[in-house]
């Protein structure tokens, strides 16, 4: 009677071990892709950071993965927010901490959660916005075939000798949306060059002097919380609204790397629905 | 919420032969309750402002724990409020509710639980889920486990469910589920011939496997992930050898930087003890085996299995201040411990004995080899690295030997002294990346003096010396307690060798409590100096806090 026991015992281990595994063969990267088109509703990634979290190369490593995957379709921004991104003694100096970016990162609670972290369109899961690396490609496939309902393009007026830059913006609705919409205009800068502390081997060492800090938030043209785009029930389908910001472009910004990063959103919830981004020269 | 409290009380009520009187007069209900309030200050000398408060200047944590049962049937339930979270706790913990809820019925063939529960597979290397409330962890089960004791000796365990997330309820793939078997047999019991050897053996073995969708764009996941683990005890005389080994198949996940390789985890310990002595050498080997029911989860939560720590728990502030965590990337750690009581009467042992602890432990990191020319080792979407079983890096992170004597020199007095010798891998342990390893020398002597049959009084000194880090601390302490309902106790940390001549602060602490029956009330005045917790690459800022906690408990 034991040994009967056993042995079916035995036997069903045996099968529930075979059963519940799924042994992967390289390749382990998967190739995927996709094309831009009028109606495609960019996403935007949204990477909390600081220069002195350890963790934060890999993530914005994962992070540019997902914006070459998804050519186009994908926009991200660098937010320098929370004790990470706190200036300290050399060459952890620089301050790259917008008011924007301390609002925010308090708001959707995200360096309160720990660095790395972000969001996908500022979308929420029961109450949560805060989204770790590890899934931020699992969420921007869950959207990334989504059609839009908002179009926005952006015109630039750059100035190089005033420094002064103009950003129009123009939004088409394609279909009714019924909530209270927003306008955020942002001004970023890519490719800064300095120091950053490292946990990956494969990035670099674990000071990175010349560290490349990738679509670095360095400020917003129209407040921390944009403007109203759309009173609830006025956007819909065919409407279109326009608005224009100036503003000089501050003296240490590379005019050469910047662009202005405009969304959408809804005013209730804070999801984006429409994102676009624009070289300034 | 409604649901289960319906379900509960159907339950209850249709446990067919019972009548409403029994159901509460023949019931026995117990519980818990406990409330920590923190009223937070500004304190600008230890870096703490409006804004770090940001308008909390409150923080609540509490619980109620409540357990019903009559007969072979038992109903539970605890409630938690978290409003807002105290300082240091993860923030995803600010909410209330019922996160725990159960009924079980158990006879000797089979005990059946719905709901909640906690369950731990041998060691838990490859299965364990516990609550701890002081850390904020829970990774408690939600679903259903059954346990069959089928033949003397033999006990079978069956569980499967999702895992407790804070308050975020488990919906549709929104992370993993997770199912597990475990057998032991005890064949001293089973076995009738075993009985009178001398020999005490027990064998066991487990398998446990999560489920999570893959929805991801970059790499080509594995949905099923398997885990298995095979165990036993030998005792023989004075002498016991425990020994589990677990392995996992490949678990890409962002604990291990999204890498191929399987995993591999052996625990074994060895003791022998006998009056007045007692040795345990005990030797671990850990290789990729963070298990979490969520790949993408990094923070200190929704693991499936735990990994034991095989270091002293250190008691003191200062000894205290640098404990090691497990590197579940890998790791190789031995520890030694001796307790010996030199016996009353002799030269050393005097009239009541004393008492001797050595202990010591090393964890280093375990050799990790590129897979080959072109890939960096731990890089992402690859095997990650290949590593020989009984190959021990030079890289230690982390050792600790300390001695403590113990001794009681007349009724009034007794008295303890410790000496700690500790090297501490900040970078690895804290991920305070290219900081250099704390290595720091510790004392502790802990006296107290019985004043009366009732006051007694206890002082504490401890200093922790070190070029790293903080620099150099000292911490006194004196507690006077009036046996058995009151205390009082005043204490300070002084980091007077900071290197930066603005930190050398005073974290001073006064504090006071009061028990009767099995009510506890205690109000402590105070700083508490600020830190870094790194979990499975996330870090998180701790903040110093300055100001008044009321701590509130009580059993019932």
């Amino acid at each position: 009677m034991k040994k009967s026991v056993l042995g079916l015992l035995f036997l069903i281990l045996l099968g529930f071990a075979f059963q519940a595994c799924d042994k992967i063969e390289p390749p382990y990267k998967e190739v995927g892709g996709g094309q831009a088109t009028d109606d495609t509703r960019k996403v935007l990634l949204e990477d909390y950071t600081g220069h002195t979290c350890v963790n934060c190369p890999a993530a914005a490593k994962v992070g540019h993965q997902l914006v070459e995957l998804f050519s186009g379709k994908v926009i991200m921004i660098g937010i320098h927010a929370g004790y990470f991104a706190d200036p300290k003694p050399a060459p952890f100096n620089n301050d790259y901490r917008t008011e924007a970016g301390n609002a925010w990162d308090v708001f959707f609670g995200m360096s309160a959660a720990g660095n790395p972290i972000g969001m996908v369109n500022r979308k929420s899961s029961q109450g949560v916005y805060a989204i770790t690396n590890g899934n931020w490609g699992t969420e921007i496939n869950a959207v990334i075939e989504a059609k839009a309902s908002i179009t926005l393009d952006i015109a630039t007026e750059y100035n190089s000798s005033s420094r002064s830059l103009k950003a129009t913006l123009t939004s088409k609705v394609l279909q009714d949306i019924t909530t209270a919409l927003k306008l955020q205009v942002l001004i970023v800068e890519d490719s800064i060059v300095s120091a950053q502390r490292n946990n990956d081997a494969s990035i670099g060492s674990p000071t990175i002097l010349d560290y490349v800090h990738r679509h670095v938030l360095r400020g917003s043209m129209n407040g921390s919380w944009g403007d109203d785009l759309a009173a609830a029930g006025q956007a819909l389908a065919g409407a279109t609204f326009e608005k224009s910001y100036t503003q000089t472009l501050n003296s240490s910004l590379n005019e050469k790397h910047v662009t202005v990063v405009a969304f959408v959103y809804d005013a209730t919830t804070y999801e984006v629905i429409q994102v676009e981004e624009k070289h300034i020269q | 919420m409604i649901k289960k409290i319906t379900i509960l009380a159907i339950a209850l009520l249709s446990s067919s032969l019972l009548s409403a009187q029994d159901i509460f007069d023949n019931a026995r209900i117990t519980g818990s309750f406990q409330t920590d309030v923190q009223f937070y200050r500004p304190d600008k000398a230890i870096g703490i402002y409006d804004t770090t408060i940001l308008g909390r200047k409150v923080g609540i944590n509490g619980y109620t724990n409540l357990t019903y049962s009559l007969g072979k049937f038992k109903a539970g339930l605890r409630y938690e409020a978290f409003m807002t979270p105290l300082s240091g706790f993860d923030p995803r913990q600010e909410g209330n509710g019922f996160p725990y809820i159960w009924a079980s019925y158990s006879s000797d063939l089979i005990e059946i639980t719905a709901g909640n529960f906690y369950e731990q597979f041998g060691n838990g290397l490859i299965f364990r889920t516990y609550e701890e409330w002081t850390l904020g962890y829970d990774n408690s089960m939600n679903g259903m486990r059954v346990v069959l004791y089928p033949a003397k000796g033999l006990t079978l365990k069956g569980v499967y469910g999702s895992q407790r997330f804070f308050w975020q309820k488990y919906e549709r793939n929104s992370r993993g589920l997770v199912r597990g078997a475990d057998a032991e047999l005890n064949l001293n019991e089973a076995f009738t011939s075993f009985e009178g050897s001398g020999l005490r053996l027990s064998i066991g073995g487990s398998a446990v496997s999560k489920y999570q969708r893959d929805a991801d764009p970059i790499y080509n996941l594995p949905e099923n992930v398997g885990a298995f683990s095979g165990r036993f005890n030998l005792g023989a005389g004075n002498f016991s050898l425990m020994t589990e080994y677990a392995y996992k198949i490949n678990d890409p996940s962002a604990a291990n930087n999204f890498i191929y390789q399987n995993g591999q985890a052996v625990l074994s310990s060895l003791s022998y003890s006998q009056k007045g002595l007692g040795v345990v050498l005990q030797l671990k080997r850990v290789d990729n085996f963070s298990f979490k029911s969520d790949r993408t989860v990094t923070a200190n939560a929704l693991d499936i299995n735990f990994l034991p720590p095989i270091n002293r728990t250190h008691a003191y502030s200062l000894t205290a201040k640098y404990p090691y965590a497990t590197q579940p990337n890998g790791e190789m750690g031995l520890q030694f411990q001796v307790n010996y009581k030199i016996p009353k009467g002799t030269l050393l042992g005097g009239k009541y004995g004393t008492g001797i602890t050595l202990n010591f432990s090393q964890v280093n990191d375990i050799v990790r080899n590129q897979v080959n020319d072109t890939t960096a080792i731990m890089e992402s979407g690859t095997l990650g690295y290949t590593s020989d079983f009984f190959k021990v890096s030079d890289h230690i992170f982390f050792r600790d030997f300390n001695i403590e004597i113990d001794k009681r020199f007349n009724s009034k007095l007794k008295g303890m002294v410790q000496y700690m010798n500790l090297l501490y891998d900040i970078a690895t342990i804290e991920g305070h990346a290219g900081e250099e390893a704390v290595k720091a020398h510790l004392g502790v002597a802990d006296f107290t003096y019985k004043l009366s049959s009732r006051n007694a009084l206890r002082l504490e000194a401890q200093a922790l010396i070190t070029e790293q880090d903080e620099g150099d601390w000292a911490a006194l302490m004196a507690e006077y307690t009036i046996a058995p309902k009151w205390f009082v106790a005043v204490a300070d940390q002084y980091n007077y060798g900071n290197p930066d001549e603005d930190k050398r602060n005073h974290y001073y602490t006064v504090s006071a409590g009061y028990t009767r029956e099995s009510t506890r009330l205690a109000l402590t005045f105070g700083r508490q100096n600020e830190g870094v917790v790194c979990v499975g690459g996330v870090c998180r800022q701790v903040p110093a806090s300055s100001g008044f906690t009321i701590t509130l408990s009580t059993n019932f």
